[in-house]
């Protein structure tokens, strides 16, 4: 990966405040439309984010990439947290806080999918750090294997091939671990 | 898992690689047979692989892009598989929504092959009825060139499928191409996909998704459209109802979305307008519109909604490579893309120029309005260009009239070409030379105004012709003032071009028209047609036309005058107008045209002594006028003056009203007035000048209804934003309509805040502001646009006090009492001016103030008092003034009071910070 250490433009803190902006503004926008939530787009949420945070600075190719490799880590977050506010609420429950309370209402994702997901790839990056950031930008962001191979600077062949040990390696680790 | 080191791991990631690309059978063997040293790796592959088979994860969230790697589904496994009363028999293809299987009755009730189309996703119950709703709509359309649906249903896995007629064909794109087809016979096809798509839009039909694979060319070169309404019976319904599956945007096209649908907006038939004009792009050029290979999302994202494609013609000579959904790589390049269509790069790029670019450009625009209304009118468009007649599209530029009007009178060409050489060269010359030949002179002079007349007459009322009419201002002015002087004791030619100034005026500045924005300059071509005019009148005192245009010609002088402030002037220019008119009247002969021009000129004289000091005059003479204007207005349809003036007046009324306190009649009357534009409107759709006259009728009305209706305020603030864009969009030069823009965002922005929608409200200030600014820039001595960014900067200073946003507040604040006092130190400032510096400055001193509430240190705490006190004290300064000139208005006391009870406040916790000390 390259450019991982040499131009530090965002802090993931910052891009993580953007992408719950981000996710409010979608999350009111659809209540307001009165669209069911499943419309959520998580990779049109990283993109706005982006747009918002660069509109600061110019526009470069390079610091776009670099903010998605720190975006699909944030990405990831916020729905591991979301699924996790979900499960609490499920078991009658409130999740600590998070800002997502701010949010409200939100789809029904699949929530333990993206908890199993999330525990899984844990162990996948323990040894393999490539096809985790691959499936990460993949699974949490949505990217297309060309936009995968773009942000993280490697050929669209590697990216398909690391997709598919991806997730053959989660599927069987998820079956395993349940 | 076993722990294998990294070699070990990266053997499997590679074994398990080359496995994958092995059909299935083999794989196991492959795997045994390359692993037979490395047992624990021989295992790990194997039980990957076993995985793989199983594996299902993907993005939950997004959209794919068409099949992207994923997981190959086994279409072939289907092969023989039982639907219905339908037996699968070859797979068609794969696409994002699903596989496509060729299919017969197994029943053998007919023969007839069909398209079974199996979704990948499942429906949820609910969803069910209203599929097959749609389903229902769908299987009415029967057109010769729409697939028909012939039934649907659902698998035991619960996967809908659609059965559709099988069209037998390639692919539009490339039968085309195989075929070597023409641009001509091109054009041809795309009629017909026009007609099609025509006859959807008719059945309230939209395609949604169309793209070259979904049309076919059959062999014998007719068309056939593919899923049609397909798309919406999958996504649901976007404004409201349920989804249909849980895909949201999956199976989307991106490469063929349409702005509105990538923004999430209402999807309409201009949806499909935009995807006839990206296949007609293709279909011409060879190339999409945007080449999206080495683009994020987001810039494609950017592309489709905010950048304009080059033209196709600009397409031809370049070569772009194209990366396929296989990421194999492959180039589009001059000499294939022209000879597809049996031609070569520079006659392809020639035939395309001009007509093709602005047909294909216009059905891109990316507001849905600004594209075709349908694809009859689009289709209209390419039969014109067929046929060699002016297309509506293409915006109408002197030498495009002039080459469209050339190419079908080829025989006045040398007479037009004569004139284009005496305008080229100077008029002067030529003069000279018609002294001499005189039926030279005559010809040369009538050709010259037909141009400038007739020319400007078709286009005036044309929209985007703001640019070309100051050519023909500038070319035309310096001509006349050689003809001027010519002209002398010529009666004929006095009038000519006492007129022709008087039009030119009319371009340059005339309020009342789209105008070029120049006062001044417009004010100088009346004056010379004014003296031109009572020059005519002495050599003929009994010339009715001459003495009607005297009149005409004082009272545009009038109007023009009190638009520049000059109330006297304009009174005394009225009176005499009044006066020339009124000798004219005989009593025996009624005139309306003279009885509309008299009308005119008495409410024009009301409303400026409105402005003056004679309000109940005013008043007076617009109620005697009122119904002789409506009478006009109502007896001749056909006269667009007419209507116009009739809201002219509604207007001025209202005027009147409001400075008299009488709100509610103010109110009632302008949307009497409303009324009138909108009925007038309907019968010129897009006509300019209604146009123009609506948007000016909704700011007020708006304006008007701020306090007593907000919500209503609102609704006609967004309806006059609209047109205002629509306006602007269509003539980016008209100052005017820039202008008004400007100011009905930043009403409507201040409303929304209003009305508790605070960010929509920033937004639409921001937008506001950024186009002050640009005004401001481009003309920084006018004072109705300084004045009017200073109204933004105290609209954005209100919402973000509001907010509690104090630093931004206190940057507006600054900026607007800075512009106020700029226009004040220019002079004549009036007191209204001085009451609004006096509050702005007041303002300023509020923000302070609150911000010394917010102060974490007491130094802080201090300095903002300081600073609050400061600014109270300079706002108030003014209206001491003002009271001791005894202009002081009852109006302002509220906020005179406000800002010295503050005042005294500050003060008194300023001095308690000094006893602290």
């Amino acid at each position: 990966m390259t450019g991982r250490d040499s131009e530090e433009r965002y802090d993931s803190g910052e891009v993580l405040a953007a992408l719950y902006a981000e996710l409010r503004r979608q999350a009111r926008i659809l209540r307001a439309r009165h669209v069911p939530f499943e419309t959520l787009n998580s990779t049109a949420i990283v993109h706005e984010a982006y747009l918002k945070l660069s509109s600061r600075e110019n526009l470069n190719l390079q610091s776009q990439e670099h903010f998605f490799r720190i975006a699909a880590r944030a990405m990831r977050d916020v729905l591991v947290d979301y699924a996790r506010y979900k499960q609490a609420e499920k078991r009658g429950g409130r999740a600590a806080d998070t800002p997502l309370a701010e949010i409200g209402e939100l789809p029904d994702i699949k929530d333990g999918e993206i908890l199993a997901v999330h525990d899984a790839l844990a162990r996948l990056e323990a040894f393999d750090e490539r096809i985790a950031r691959v499936v990460e930008l993949r699974y949490f962001v949505g990217l297309t294997i060309p936009e995968t191979a773009r942000v993280l600077g490697i050929s669209p062949a590697t990216v398909r091939r690391d997709w598919a040990t991806g997730r053959a390696w989660l599927q069987r680790d998820m079956e395993n671990g349940r | 898992m076993p722990d294998l080191r990294s070699d070990q791991w990266e053997r499997v990631k590679a074994t398990l690689d080359a496995a994958l690309a092995l059909p299935v059978d083999d794989r196991a063997a492959y795997v045994d047979d390359t692993c037979a040293d490395d047992v624990l790796v021989r295992d790990e592959v194997r039980s990957l692989l076993d995985a793989h088979n199983r594996a299902s994860l993907d993005c939950p969230f997004t959209r794919s892009l068409g099949d992207d790697g994923g997981s190959p589904s086994p279409v072939d496994a289907q092969r023989g598989r039982r639907l219905g009363p339908y037996r699968l028999l070859e797979p068609l293809g794969e696409g994002g929504m699903g596989t496509v299987h060729l299919a017969e009755r197994a029943d053998g009730l007919y023969r007839r092959k069909v398209a079974v189309k199996i979704m990948r996703h499942g429906l949820r119950a609910e969803d069910e009825r209203r599929f097959e709703a749609e389903r229902r709509i769908l299987a009415r359309l029967d057109h010769p060139r729409i697939a028909r649906m012939i039934d649907a249903g659902t698998t035991p896995e619960h996967q809908p499928y659609l059965v559709m007629d099988y069209a037998a064909g390639r692919p539009l794109l490339e039968a085309c191409d195989e075929r070597r087809l023409s641009v001509r016979e091109r054009l041809e096809v795309f009629l017909a996909i026009c007609d099609a798509v025509q006859y959807a839009h008719r059945h309230l039909v939209v395609h949604r998704d169309l793209k070259p694979s979904n049309i076919v060319l059959s062999d014998d070169g007719d068309v056939c459209l593919l899923d049609f309404g397909i798309a919406k019976l999958l996504e649901g319904d976007p404004d409201g109802a349920q989804p249909l599956t849980r895909t949201g945007m999956r199976t989307l096209t991106l490469e063929y979305a349409s702005p509105e649908q990538l923004l999430g907006e209402p999807i309409t038939a201009g949806a499909d307008i935009y995807a006839l004009g990206l296949l007609l792009y293709e279909l011409l050029c060879g190339h999409r519109p945007f080449g999206f290979t080495s683009l994020s999302l987001g810039e494609v994202e950017d592309r489709i909604c905010r950048r304009d494609p080059p033209p196709p013609s600009r397409r031809v000579g370049e070569v772009e490579t194209v990366e396929h959904a296989d990421v194999s790589l492959s180039a589009i390049q001059p000499r294939g893309v022209s000879a597809a269509r049996s031609t070569t790069p520079a006659r392809l790029t020639q035939a395309l120029k001009g007509d093709l670019d602005v047909i294909v450009m216009k059905a891109l625009r990316k507001e849905p309005e600004q594209r075709y209304h349908s694809a009859d009118q689009l289709a209209e468009d390419v039969q014109h260009h067929l046929r060699g007649v002016p297309v509506h599209a293409r915006p109408a530029t002197l030498s495009y009239l002039l080459s469209r009007y050339v190419r079908r009178h080829r025989v006045i060409l040398a007479s037009a070409l004569l004139v284009t050489a005496a305008l080229a060269g100077g008029l002067a010359a030529t003069l000279h030379q018609a002294r001499e030949a005189r039926s030279r002179f005559e010809q040369v002079r009538s050709l010259s105004n037909t141009l400038l007349f007739d020319l400007h007459d078709e286009i005036r009322d044309m929209r985007g012709t703001v640019r070309m009419r100051q050519l023909l201002v500038s070319h035309a002015i310096e001509q006349l003032d050689d003809l001027r002087r010519d002209a002398a004791d010529d009666p004929s030619l006095l009038a000519e071009v006492a007129e022709a100034y008087q039009r030119i005026g009319e371009i340059q500045g005339d309020p009342s028209y789209t105008n070029l924005g120049d006062l001044n300059g417009a004010r100088h071509q009346y004056e010379h047609a004014l003296k031109l005019w009572e020059r005519l009148v002495r050599l003929r005192p009994d010339d009715p036309d001459a003495r009607r245009a005297l009149g005409l010609i004082l009272g545009r002088l009038a109007l023009l005058s009190s638009w520049g402030s000059d109330l006297e002037g304009a009174m005394a220019h009225s009176a005499r107008g009044l006066e020339v008119l009124e000798s004219l009247v005989d009593p025996l002969r009624p005139d309306p045209d003279l009885t509309y021009h008299m009308a005119k000129l008495w409410s024009e004289r009301a409303w400026i002594l409105i402005w003056s000091d004679g309000i109940e005059e005013g008043n007076d003479i617009l109620a005697r006028q009122e119904p002789v204007l409506r009478g006009l207005a109502r007896d001749h349809p056909e006269q667009l003056d007419f209507q116009l003036t009739y809201w002219d007046h509604c207007n001025y009324a209202a005027d009147g009203y409001r400075y008299l306190g009488k709100l509610d009649e103010a109110r009632t009357v302008l949307m009497a007035g409303r009324t009138h534009l909108n009925t007038l409107l309907m019968r010129l759709p897009d006509h300019p000048r209604v146009l123009t006259s609506l948007r000016a009728c909704l700011i007020d009305v708006g304006e008007m209804f701020e306090t007593p209706d907000p919500a209503f305020a609102r609704g006609i603030y967004r309806e006059g934003t609209e047109i205002a864009r629509r306006l602007v969009a269509a003539d980016p030069e008209d100052q005017l309509a820039v202008r008004d823009l400007g100011r009905i965002l930043g009403a409507l922005g201040q409303i929304e805040h209003r009305l508790g929608d605070g960010e929509r409200a920033l937004s639409l200030l921001a937008e506001a502001l950024d186009i002050k600014e640009r005004q401001q820039v481009a003309d920084p001595k006018n004072r109705s646009l300084q004045q009017d960014l200073s109204v933004v900067h105290w609209r954005l200073r209100q919402v973000h006090v509001e907010r509690g946003e104090f630093d931004t507040a206190l940057k507006h604040g600054l900026s607007c009492a800075e512009l106020i006092e700029a226009m004040a130190a220019t002079g004549d400032a009036g007191e209204i001016e001085l009451a609004h510096l006096a509050q702005a400055r007041g303002h300023v001193g509020q923000i302070h103030r609150a911000m010394a509430d917010r102060a974490e240190t007491d130094g802080e705490r201090r300095r903002h008092l300081e600073q609050a006190l400061d600014w109270y004290e300079r706002g108030l300064a003014i209206f001491d003034d003002q009271k001791a000139r005894g202009v002081f208005l009852g109006d302002w006391e509220v906020f005179d009071g406000a800002f010295r009870r503050e005042k005294d406040e500050v003060s008194a916790r300023l001095a308690g910070h000094a006893m602290r000390r």
